[in-house]
């Protein structure tokens, strides 16, 4: 399959296969078909990222607090205090251990889901559909599942541990409960491990048959066929899931304690995440709706986009030594 | 008529197009709030309030009949709210916990001055009204003075206590009068013998004085006690380094670090509630209206025979200044820019002065904001007949704490939980969580100064 296309290798730009002339295919529509087409991501890309994302930059030059319209303009101040905030590096420094944790975990886990999902036996659909349900219950049904078995006093885990001799565990709180936001990052793995299966299946037999001939065994065979031609995929799974486990919210938040109060209470709220929990965007949350400080706060967002940025500049670079793809950047077939 | 695209006339016909659906979506949102705001024949009322709609049940339906209008409650959510007054299209009634967040909203001028809506209501007499309305008054400096801003759904004396008799028998403990005030030093001592661990559990909390719930009111009231003040005069400074508010905060990592109630090292996973409600807590700290919750069946299987078996007393003092005070008159307000303002007062005369008040002070739901309303608090039954007896005889201490206009009730809220948790759990000492919570502290008030001009 060649997904890229042909370029020229003088100019970098692209070039038409012979025998079709460029441009000649899309001069059959008229223009407007192309912006009515085109419009739905357009217009959700610009009004619902680009606008927020400016609208963020505008207010993480000032002090809203998200009610008054007395607001005044700062500068930098935000930035500076930020870079001076200790809250802000102990909860940069977690969410970074928590992403060197939890992604391993998830790539890893997935992808060994996959080779034990990828054999021939009876009964395998079934199999594949009970580790990918996982992935489709909603976070917040997960967490609160979480939530009930790993509960101190009332818990099921506890209640086996109690069964055994063993007293019970505060698996919720510190220094437990990061733990438990590691696991409870794994439910989802059915996601990654479908994506890995395809590839599994996409490997060619033939190339497998070649090396077992040639004496490879399983671990050769996988080190040196399944890992290469996988890479591409590792790549794009590696990418998707650090980004998304740097942006971890929820899951710390449903975790938390419930807050106390009145009847209806029971909340969760950011200043009652344990502090194992404590993440990058937890405390952007925090400065947010808890402290009301939106300036601030959007200037938080700001740096973790710059971090991410960097961070998945820092993947891509590294990918030329690792991702081997099938076919050269020319779309010619290695 | 064919054209070549360019990214340039590409991104800008898209931003064209952008601009447009913007221009549209404004005016549809603005032809939507006029709509329904005063011309509109058929007004959508918008009520921001957990549980209003439950409690008000086919009377909600007699409401829109009578005025013409359709109701719409909502749950409050502090983000939405947030959400929907920056946007200029704020719900037009909201749920606030009242003594402890009215002076901030107020002075933030996010609140309309309800002085013309009482001044013409048969509802609300001027003579009917109890003091506790003064929550939500503010005169620009101070509150409980002044113009009024919103109105109590009911009051308590918030800090009283609740316990279960079959738990003091159990562990063969003497159950408490309520004639008498404990210490605080006493309840936790109290609490710690009360308290039933196996297995690494927790079976019986001893005493949960509901930590995390109105954590600035109950400091406030702890240094009152003393003879101290939370706040300055001017409400312009919170010094959390008094030797009185050291005590009240001491006495807090002490209990925390106790675990004889559901603090930051034994969570629990919903509100006290249902966990007293289970047999599960002896000693908890809420005011008159978690009678009628228990006695109400919410409390669950065992709800009745937890009723029965419950005795209310006067609230723990840390000092010979006697004070029981109510710390939130939790109720509602409406917004400046609310699109239905005559509508959202009309609603709540009828939410707190008519028919769904008489069912709510029948059963016990809280000390009533109208006067005349006290008369049908609860008493025929032997256990609503004792509360009721206990609860007016301390109504002599009540008192209103005062907040400050400068802080915003939340952010102060979060401050307290972050630095005191710290000390509970041993992760910080108590003189490191009082500096990082007055720093804390003093940067809101410094923020909300600003905000205000001050």
């Amino acid at each position: 399959m060649t997904l890229l296309t042909r370029q020229d290798p003088a100019t970098g730009h692209p070039v038409a296969r012979a025998g079709r002339p460029r441009g000649r295919r899309w001069k059959r529509y008229p223009t407007w078909k192309f912006y009515a087409f085109v419009s739905p991501w357009v217009i959700g890309c610009l009004a619902l990222t680009a606008v927020p994302m400016g609208y963020a930059l505008l207010l993480s030059f000032t002090d809203f607090d998200g009610l008054s319209g007395n607001w005044r303009w700062v500068g930098l101040d935000n930035y500076t205090t930020a870079f001076h905030d200790p809250v802000v590096w102990a909860s940069l420094r977690r969410t970074g251990l928590y992403a060197l944790i939890a992604v391993p975990l998830s790539l890893a886990g997935g992808l060994g889901l996959a080779l034990l999902l990828n054999q021939r036996l009876r009964a395998m659909g079934v199999f594949r559909t009970i580790f990918y349900l996982p992935s489709v219950v909603p976070v917040v049904a997960t967490a609160l599942m979480f939530k009930l078995v790993f509960d101190r006093d009332t818990g099921l885990v506890n209640g086996i541990l109690a069964w055994v001799g063993i007293d019970a565990v505060p698996w919720l709180i510190d220094p437990h409960a990061f733990t438990i936001l590691i696991m409870l990052s794994l439910w989802g793995l059915g996601g990654g491990m479908v994506i890995f299966l395809a590839g599994l299946q996409a490997i060619p037999a033939e190339l497998l048959e070649a090396a077992s001939v040639d004496g490879a065994g399983p671990l050769r065979r996988f080190w040196h066929i399944t890992l290469p031609v996988l890479s591409p995929m590792i790549f794009f799974q590696l990418v998707l899931t650090l980004i998304t486990t740097l942006q971890t919210l929820v899951q710390p938040l449903l975790l938390a304690p419930a807050v106390s109060g009145g009847a209806g209470g029971g909340a969760t709220d950011a200043t009652h995440v344990q502090q194992g929990d404590f993440l990058y965007m937890v405390n952007v949350y925090a400065q947010f709706f808890s402290y009301q400080k939106y300036g601030y706060g959007a200037a938080l967002l700001w740096i973790l986009f710059l971090v991410i940025l960097a961070v998945t500049a820092v993947v891509l670079r590294s990918s030329t030594s690792w991702v081997h793809y099938e076919v050269d950047q020319d779309g010619s077939e290695q | 008529m064919q054209h070549h695209l360019s990214r340039r006339s590409l991104l800008g016909r898209s931003a064209a197009a952008v601009g447009g659906v913007a221009l549209g979506g404004s005016a549809l949102s603005a032809c939507g709030t006029g709509g329904s705001g005063g011309g509109g024949s058929h007004p959508t009322l918008q009520v921001m309030y957990d549980g209003i709609d439950t409690e008000l049940g086919k009377q909600l339906a007699a409401f829109e009949r009578a005025n013409d209008c359709k109701v719409v409650v909502s749950k409050f959510d502090q983000v939405k709210l947030n959400a929907a007054i920056a946007a200029g299209n704020p719900p037009d009634l909201v749920r606030t916990s009242g003594a402890s967040e009215m002076p901030n909203l107020i002075a933030r001028g996010l609140v309309e001055n309800l002085d013309p809506y009482f001044a013409k209501s048969t509802v609300f007499k001027a003579a009917d009204l109890d003091p506790i309305v003064g929550v939500y008054r503010f005169d620009g400096k101070r509150q409980g003075k002044g113009s009024v801003y919103g109105f109590p759904s009911d009051f308590s004396q918030d800090a009283m206590l609740w316990f279960n008799k079959e738990l003091f028998d159990k562990a063969k403990v003497s159950h408490l009068k309520p004639t008498d005030s404990l210490t605080y030093d006493d309840l936790l001592d109290l609490g710690k013998r009360l308290t039933v661990r196996k297995g690494g559990k927790v079976d019986v909390f001893g005493f949960d004085p509901v930590w995390n719930f109105v954590n600035q009111a109950h400091l406030m009231q702890m240094i009152a006690q003393q003879g101290g003040s939370l706040w300055n005069d001017d409400f312009t400074k919170a010094d959390f380094t008094t030797p009185e508010a050291r005590r009240a905060l001491q006495w807090y990592v002490d209990w925390g670090k106790a675990r004889v109630g559901s603090g930051p090292l034994d969570p629990i996973s919903d509100w006290q509630g249902p966990v007293y409600g289970a047999g599960r807590i002896a000693v908890v700290s809420y005011g008159y209206w978690f009678g009628a919750w228990i006695n109400g069946g919410d409390a669950g299987a065992k709800g009745a025979e937890i009723a029965a078996a419950s005795g209310f007393v006067p609230a723990p003092q840390m000092g010979s200044t006697r004070v029981d005070a109510c710390m939130t008159a939790t109720g509602a307000w409406i917004p400046k820019k609310a699109a239905h303002k005559e509508l959202a007062f009309k609603f709540l005369e009828f939410w707190r002065g008519g028919a769904p008040a008489e069912a709510h002070f029948k059963a016990g739901g809280g000390l009533p904001a109208l006067k005349h309303f006290r008369t049908l608090l609860p008493k025929s039954t032997a256990f609503d007949a004792d509360h009721y007896q206990t609860q007016m005889k301390n109504l002599k201490n009540l008192s209103v704490l005062q907040f400050s206009p400068y802080a915003n009730y939340t952010a102060v809220e979060g401050a307290i939980t972050t630095n005191v948790e710290a000390a509970m759990k041993g992760q910080t000492s108590l003189d490191s969580a009082i500096r990082g919570l007055q720093t804390a502290v003093d940067a809101v008030v410094q923020q909300g100064k600003q905000q205000l001009g001050a």
